[in-house]
């Protein structure tokens, strides 16, 4: 079953996957190592690359890539392992499911993943799933991206993609591309600001684009919805929208108005505490702009408002216009010339009663599959087929309540876990709850390039391949139109090997082989062109890219894929779920004389993506150690100075850190980088210092701190407090103690 | 109104038509020159030194 060797030196372009962009940079090689990876040969291409891509050679090769399949042999944590054969692991994984599955039945596997990381899954993971029978899929796109693709599929149908280069007006919700993180991003808000594009940061702190913005909304951490309202009342009560838009393809207007009608500018400028003036500015820039866009943020992606507030920015590009134009928010559906993973996932497979017990959709649906499926009939009227999947974050479950069956075995056991390309422990609140559920089961099978603390807890570990080692197409999930080519440009290491294999090798052993014909990647690739009419190899030895040409405003053919056909402004999904169907603003929890400060956590450094490659020395060598944010004022307060080592404590847990003093922060406001722990660590400290510095044990997901309707936690501003510390930690390096 | 909007719509189509012949990995007489006009309009980028890391 060998897959294709890999692609001549010349001309191979590979897609970096450190991060979940996805650049295309060129890969070097020699005696078959990668030795270096590059930026682009394409003028258009060439700005596309961070310090990170750059990187690749230095992760790829690193001396602690995990090559053969590894087997508990202590506790469960203890981190002592046996090299077994890739073989032995899969049919031993096999017959320890098989015997779950007859234990507790299909919906006992759970299945966490990062998308942006395996990348070769072709949705193998779904359609494995669908086959065997359960709906518990959760990814850290709950969190980031694929929420707000699905909370968007209910207002309009879909989820645009922003034509930042062509806009004239460029609205950012606390979103700070850089030069090293969000790269792609960061170039075209530069492209478009060269052609005179205006640009709004709303943003607590004084952020790299707000440093830049020609307004600077510094709003209350979590308070985007109210600000929403604010922009609304202005662009209603002043006429900004566009009329003959509203009138013909909207409904709820009416109702809507009198919803943002309760939120005067005063109140909004009270909430926010943003100058009532300061808003009503912006508002009239974004609404009167000749083409405006709205790009997705991953701030309004995790507020205990977060619902209403990605509707309510759909709500802003429908009523101005914005939508589906070019420099607006445009609607890119399934790619004509690939067979999308949304296809692929086999939906249709898994029964009713099955997808009745996603777990999480009960109390917080809009993701799941019972929200979803109220689109598919008109998914299937505008974009020929039902099931959208856009950014893979469609019909999954609710992480909190997948690991709170898995530790409390309620509503119903989940006793094997399946996690890949994903360091669960640390990706989803309630870090303690994770380790409880990890502890309660009969199965965990890991699937990374590293061991990571969440490795560390499982069964078996298989090593992964990286993107330099193997083919690929990539399309943006069906968020944007466009086929990269990613070229082979080495073979993985000893037995390492790609989800897709891992996937599809289960399957077999599980009586699913007929679901799973495709042998190779490459076997997968020719039969995803199909309808392009070339396969892999043709495609690839044609172009390294392909955009698909755009189609502007395929509404007025096809109406929008909601019940009604139109921009529903007021939600027949989310009423017809017993949900508010209009927009509101809700508090997030207060702070307090114990807790005085908001904090804001799961926020991006430029060296790492989320919660990788802190062994990577080139990478932490430029940070290394984590950082929390402070307003002077704030550190002055509390008797702190620059590098102090602090504890910052929440009702549910603490992070240790050093402390940046930064006169960008807002007063009273902390900010926690995300997904720290300590490789270097390993075999001291509990699971590699995964509990020292995690910002995932801070934020609770009880009630009161979820969103309604999805059930995500509000990242974005709860109550914590600073506790100085006169020594740093036990047990940290050299390098974090200096850095 | 919809003259401009056609306008606007086909100018975007053709920037990604021209954008695609210079994706292509044989360029022929066409995307050479689509590969001109992108270099003379965007110009080569210079190398920069903070994407450089030491041999480790
Ligand atoms: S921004 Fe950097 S890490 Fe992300 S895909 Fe591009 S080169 Fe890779």
């Amino acid at each position: 079953m060998a897959s294709a060797k890999p692609t001549d030196n010349k001309n191979t372009y590979s897609v970096c996957t450190i991060c979940d962009i996805g650049c295309q940079l060129r890969a070097e090689t020699e005696d078959g190592k990668l030795k270096r990876m590059i930026a682009h040969d394409n003028p258009a291409l060439a700005r596309n690359v961070c310090y990170k891509g750059t990187a690749a050679a230095h992760i790829h090769n690193h001396v602690d890539r995990l090559t053969r399949p590894l087997k508990r042999v202590g506790e469960r944590g203890e981190d002592k392992w046996e090299e077994i054969s890739y073989e032995q692991a899969m049919d031993e994984i096999a017959e320890r499911l098989k015997k779950v599955v007859d234990q507790y039945g299909p919906e006992s596997m759970a299945v966490s993943t990062s998308g942006w990381n395996t990348q070769t899954t072709h949705s193998m993971d779904r359609r494995f799933m669908n086959a065997l029978g359960t709906p518990n899929y959760i990814s850290g796109v709950s969190l980031c991206a694929g929420n707000t693709a699905a909370v968007n599929k209910m207002t309009y149908g879909w989820f645009p993609f922003a034509d930042i280069s062509n806009s004239q007006c460029i609205v950012l919700f606390g979103h700070n591309p850089r030069k090293h993180s969000w790269t792609p991003i960061f170039n075209m808000i530069n492209a478009a600001r060269a052609n005179g594009a205006k640009v709004i940061v709303l943003d607590p702190r004084v952020s790299d684009q707000a440093e830049v913005a020609d307004l600077h909304l510094s709003l209350r951490s979590g308070t985007d919805a109210a600000m929403c309202f604010g922009w609304l009342n202005v662009i209603i009560n002043e006429k900004l929208y566009d009329k003959d838009f509203v009138a013909e393809y909207t409904v709820g207007f009416d109702e809507l108005c009198e919803r943002v009608n309760d939120y005067p500018l005063e109140r909004v400028a009270e909430i926010t505490g943003v100058d009532a003036e300061l808003i009503a500015e912006s508002a009239r820039m974004y609404a009167t702009a000749e083409s405006a866009c709205i790009p997705w943020t991953p701030i309004t992606d995790m507020q205990i408002s977060s619902t209403s507030a990605i509707r309510l920015q759909s709500i802003l590009r429908a009523l101005t216009g914005n939508i589906d134009i070019p420099g607006g928010d445009v609607f890119g559906g399934f790619d004509p010339n690939y067979i999308p993973e949304s296809k692929l996932g086999n939906h249709e497979m898994l029964s009713a009663e099955q997808k009745a017990k996603q777990l999480g959709s009960d109390a917080h649906p809009a993701y799941t599959y019972r929200a979803q499926e109220m689109l598919s009939e008109h998914t299937e009227r505008v974009y020929g087929y039902a099931y959208a999947d856009i950014v893979m974050g469609c019909y999954m479950a609710n992480p909190s309540a997948t690991f709170r069956a898995m530790a409390t075995e309620k509503p119903y056991p989940v006793k094997a876990f399946f996690v890949l390309g994903n360091n669960a422990l640390l990706s989803y609140p309630n870090q303690h709850q994770i380790l409880k559920g990890m502890m309660n089961q009969d199965l965990i099978v890991a699937h990374e390039i590293f061991m990571t603390p969440t490795a560390m807890l499982a069964d078996y570990v298989l090593p992964g391949d990286v993107f330099s080692e193997r083919n690929h197409i990539a399309d943006n999930w069906n968020w944007k139109l466009g086929l990269t080519v990613s070229q082979k440009a080495v073979e993985p290491p000893a037995e390492a090997s790609s989800t897709f294999q891992f996937w599809h090798d289960l399957a077999h052993r599980m009586g699913f082989a007929d679901l799973f014909p495709w042998q190779t990647i490459e076997d997968m690739l020719d039969h995803r062109l199909s309808p392009s009419g070339k396969t892999f190899e043709q495609f690839s030895n044609e172009n390294y890219m392909y955009i698909q040409p755009p189609e502007y405003r395929k509404y007025r053919q096809t109406g929008f894929a909601t019940p009604s056909g139109k921009v529903e402004l007021k939600s027949s999904v989310l009423g017809e779920l017993g949900f508010d169907p209009l927009p509101y603003y809700r508090e997030g929890p207060a702070v307090s004389e114990d807790y005085p400060y908001y904090v804001f956590t799961g926020v991006r450094e430029d060296a790492f993506f989320q919660t990788g490659q802190r062994q990577v020395k080139v990478l932490r060598d430029r940070m290394p150690s984590p950082k929390l944010f402070m307003h002077p004022v704030d550190a002055e307060r509390q008797g702190i100075i620059d590098h102090d080592w602090v504890k910052l404590q929440t009702e549910t847990g603490e992070v240790t850190a050093k402390v940046l003093i930064q006169d960008s922060m807002k007063q009273g406001h902390i900010r926690v980088p995300h997904g720290w722990w300590y490789p270097e660590m390993r075999g001291e400290a509990k699971l590699a210092g995964a509990f020292i510095s995690s910002d995932a044990v801070l934020c609770p997901d009880a009630p009161e701190y979820l969103d309604y309707e999805q059930g995500i936690p509000h990242f974005k501003g709860f109550p914590g407090r600073i506790v100085k510390l006169n020594e740093p930690p036990a047990g940290m390096s050299e390098q974090v103690l200096a850095g | 109104m919809r003259f401009k909007e056609w306008l606007g719509d086909a100018k975007q189509r053709l920037m990604t038509n021209i954008a695609n012949r210079t994706f292509k990995k044989n360029p022929g007489l066409l995307d050479r020159l689509a590969i001109r006009f992108l270099r003379s309009s965007i110009g080569e980028v210079p190398h920069d030194p903070e994407l450089d890391h030491p041999e480790n």
